[in-house]
């Protein structure tokens, strides 16, 4: 790398954290993910730390496991707004869907908070999977996959354009940043294909160094095939941690959370990643590899499921032990110890090039970000890896991307359908 | 609410160019709104580069002010979930501050690329859209939160009461994914000539005298060059009649903030003339509404 390489960190305030079960752990309110107090207060000790940005996943629907765990609640541009005004720096990333929203009204209002945070906004693109949110706008069933990202497409440049000016009459008030972050999630060949023509940084599930490595190449050819230069794109996969001042703590930590996964929640969970029902399964039997659907042709969340089939080619784990290594949760790595283990993970991930930083998910909110605030951050500065003061104000300076006010003539590739 | 003076106050929403500037002016008039304890502030939706109105109320709650802000919204432009959503985050995190003006503009783009036929049919749309608005707000009780750790059960699903709208325009099948005490819910507004059935909303917003029907608020300008008489003339008229006003303030924004004090006081007066008020408050509304069965 011929440039100066910087690590960047988000904190994914994935409600209550990132397992199943981390709504239950003693020393948090079961119910802080739905009071405003939780995000503020989360915001508030990542800007101490130095982060990157705040992280909001978002769906416009119920999801259907919320008898057992909490969801996504708040809406993410509403929330960000009041996040914004109670923090200076602290970048702010929002997931929209560019499904269900209209790419004119989504540019104007992602424009307004980027405003009034002073350049600070990223917009995580999504095309949200489901028949549930279809649901909640008019439709019989959810758009297929290569519809969906067609129409991402379509939005995305649209909503960049809007940005732009294009018409020569600003639309939007001026941002110190230019215009937001582009995020995307997502590693199906049609979300690749995507995070290559738009995504500045791209949030995704990997569990070894050579799957990364792999998911980087791709996503490199695809941005130079979208005249796009790769040191632009920031990759930050998903690390869900469990902190322990000893490894046994972190462990007995781990074992904690395994237990306070509610079980209907964990089988319907990989029901739902696996495609058929495990309400009837044996759960020590070995999960059969040759029964289970190519990628391509399973319903719901791609990317996903490609991670869980590459445990079970890797493994070849029973359904109970399947369950303890995805742990309720979403199915990023998870890293278990001392900050001293967890900072040697991130640097080691870092320096090889498979990461240009984590999207980190702590075990529960807020005690397991004030964890790793207070404990992995340190060490990262310590060693040289992480600022110990911003050198910017806008979520772009503090990615190092660069400056985005203008368009870009290529029309997009994929074409709108619907 | 007696003690609240009846005018909605309309922010200015756009210093053309530049945030920070709208923000500052859009902060000074609330706080001047608040320290004149009128019922509700108006957020609204002006042409770009304007900013957005639920963000601006986002923006604008950690002012922490005892004032409701009110969303200006048009269904030409926001699904109804969407809206419902955004207006009722606004709702949570401020403890029930938050109310929408419902506008007709027609069927949201995502909702006619959905279903193609909606979008040529205009009636009733206001009524069927406020409708579901609430049927939204109620579909997931604040009581439904159990966080209960024992027994690992997070939410009561037997409490929520899911939207099953299918109506002329929109189908909305779910609950909102954001809870909210009865007490906490928001305020909904329309144009009275917009809607088929005056009882779909809280209160309107109409320039003729109604005897029946919710509460009503009288648009009224206070105009920087206009005779002062005549603008007086027009308030004591509204509130003679048991009318709110919504008050917008014609005047640069380096001069907004002196004309909207000079309104507020003239208000002030002439409603303190008045005998007791007959007026019913929305903002006291804490039931879920009449259509929301």
């Amino acid at each position: 790398m011929s440039r100066r390489r910087e690590l960047h960190l988000n904190v994914n305030i994935l409600n209550a954290g990132i397992f199943g079960g981390s709504w239950r752990v003693p020393e948090n309110d079961p119910l802080s993910a739905y009071t405003l107090e939780h995000y503020v207060g989360v915001a508030k000790t990542a800007e101490k730390a130095r982060l990157d940005a705040v992280f909001l996943a978002d769906g416009p629907g119920l999801e259907a496991e919320i008898a057992h765990r909490p969801g996504n609640s708040f809406e993410p541009s509403v929330l960000l707004a009041r996040i914004a005004a109670e923090t200076e720096r602290i970048g702010l990333i929002g997931t929209f869907s560019s499904s269900y929203n209209d790419a004119d009204e989504l540019a104007t209002r992602l424009a307004a908070v980027d405003a009034v945070s002073d350049g600070r906004l990223g917009w995580n693109v999504v095309t949200t999977a489901g028949a549930a949110a279809a649901a909640n706008f008019g439709r019989d069933a959810e758009p297929e996959h290569t519809a969906r990202y067609e129409r991402a497409s379509e939005v995305t440049a649209r909503v960049i354009a809007t940005w732009a000016g294009q018409e020569g009459t600003p639309l939007v008030p001026a941002s110190p940043q230019g215009r937001p972050v582009l995020v995307q999630a997502g590693a199906s060949a049609d979300g690749t294909t995507l995070a290559g023509e738009h995504a500045e940084v791209i949030f995704t599930a990997a569990q070894t160094v050579e799957e990364a490595h792999a998911f980087r190449r791709a996503v490199d050819e695809h941005a130079i095939a979208f005249g796009r230069r790769p040191e632009h794109v920031a990759i930050l996969p998903g690390l869900s941690t469990v902190v322990g001042s000893t490894e046994a703590e972190a462990a007995e930590r781990r074992r904690l959370l395994d237990e306070l996964v509610p079980e209907p929640y964990a089988l319907r969970r990989l029901s739902g990643q696996l495609g058929f029902d495990l309400s009837e399964v044996e759960l020590d039997a070995p999960v059969p590899l040759d029964t289970l659907p190519a990628p391509e042709r399973a319903a719901g969340s791609q990317t996903f499921y490609r991670m869980v089939l590459g445990i079970i080619e890797r493994d070849r784990p029973s359904y109970r032990q399947l369950l303890r290594t995805l742990g309720g949760g979403a199915g990023h790595r998870i890293v278990v110890g001392t900050p001293e283990q967890i900072a040697d993970h991130i640097e080691s991930w870092f320096r090889s090039g498979a990461a240009d930083g984590f999207n980190v998910m702590p075990d529960a909110l807020p005690s397991g970000f004030d964890h790793f605030a207070e404990q992995v951050v340190p060490e990262l500065q310590r060693r040289g890896l992480f600022r110990t003061e911003y050198s910017g104000r806008t979520l772009r300076d503090h990615l190092g991307l660069p400056l985005q006010p203008p368009l870009r003539a290529v029309a997009p590739v994929l074409t709108p359908s619907w | 609410m007696t003690d609240r003076l009846p005018v909605i106050v309309r922010l200015p929403a756009a210093v053309p160019g530049s945030a920070p500037d709208t923000v500052a002016v859009a902060r000074e008039a609330l706080a001047i709104s608040a320290r004149h304890r009128v019922e509700a502030v108006l957020i609204p939706h002006e042409e770009p580069p304007a900013l957005d109105p639920s963000v601006l109320g986002g923006l604008l709650s950690s002012a922490g002010l005892d004032v409701p802000v009110i969303i200006e919204a048009h269904t030409g432009r926001h699904a109804p979930f969407n809206l419902a959503r955004r207006v009722q985050t606004l709702a949570r995190i401020t403890a029930g501050r938050a109310a929408v003006y419902l506008r007709d503009s027609g069927v949201d783009p995502v909702t006619a690329a959905g279903r193609p036929a909606a979008a040529a049919d205009a009636e009733g749309l206001i009524d069927e859209y406020a409708l579901l608005l609430r049927r939204l707000w109620n579909s997931f009780p604040e009581s439904a939160l159990l966080g209960d750790r024992e027994a690992a059960r997070f939410v009561d699903v037997a409490q929520l009461a899911p939207a099953q709208h299918e109506g002329r325009r929109y189908g909305v099948a779910g609950a909102l994914n954001v809870p909210i005490a009865p007490a906490q819910r928001p305020v909904l507004l329309a144009d009275a000539g917009s809607l088929g059935e005056v009882g779909a909303v809280d209160a309107v917003v109409s320039a003729a005298h109604a005897v029946l029907g919710p509460p009503a608020y009288r648009p009224i300008t206070w105009a920087a060059d206009a005779d002062a008489e005549s603008t007086r003339r027009s308030l004591a008229d509204a509130l003679a009649q048991h009318a709110g006003v919504l008050l917008r303030i014609d005047a640069p924004a380096s001069a907004a903030a002196r004309h909207l004090e000079a309104a507020l006081s003239a208000i002030t007066a002439l409603a303190s003339a008045e005998s007791e008020p007959l007026r019913p408050s929305p903002w006291q509304r804490r039931s879920p509404g009449p259509s929301a069965a």
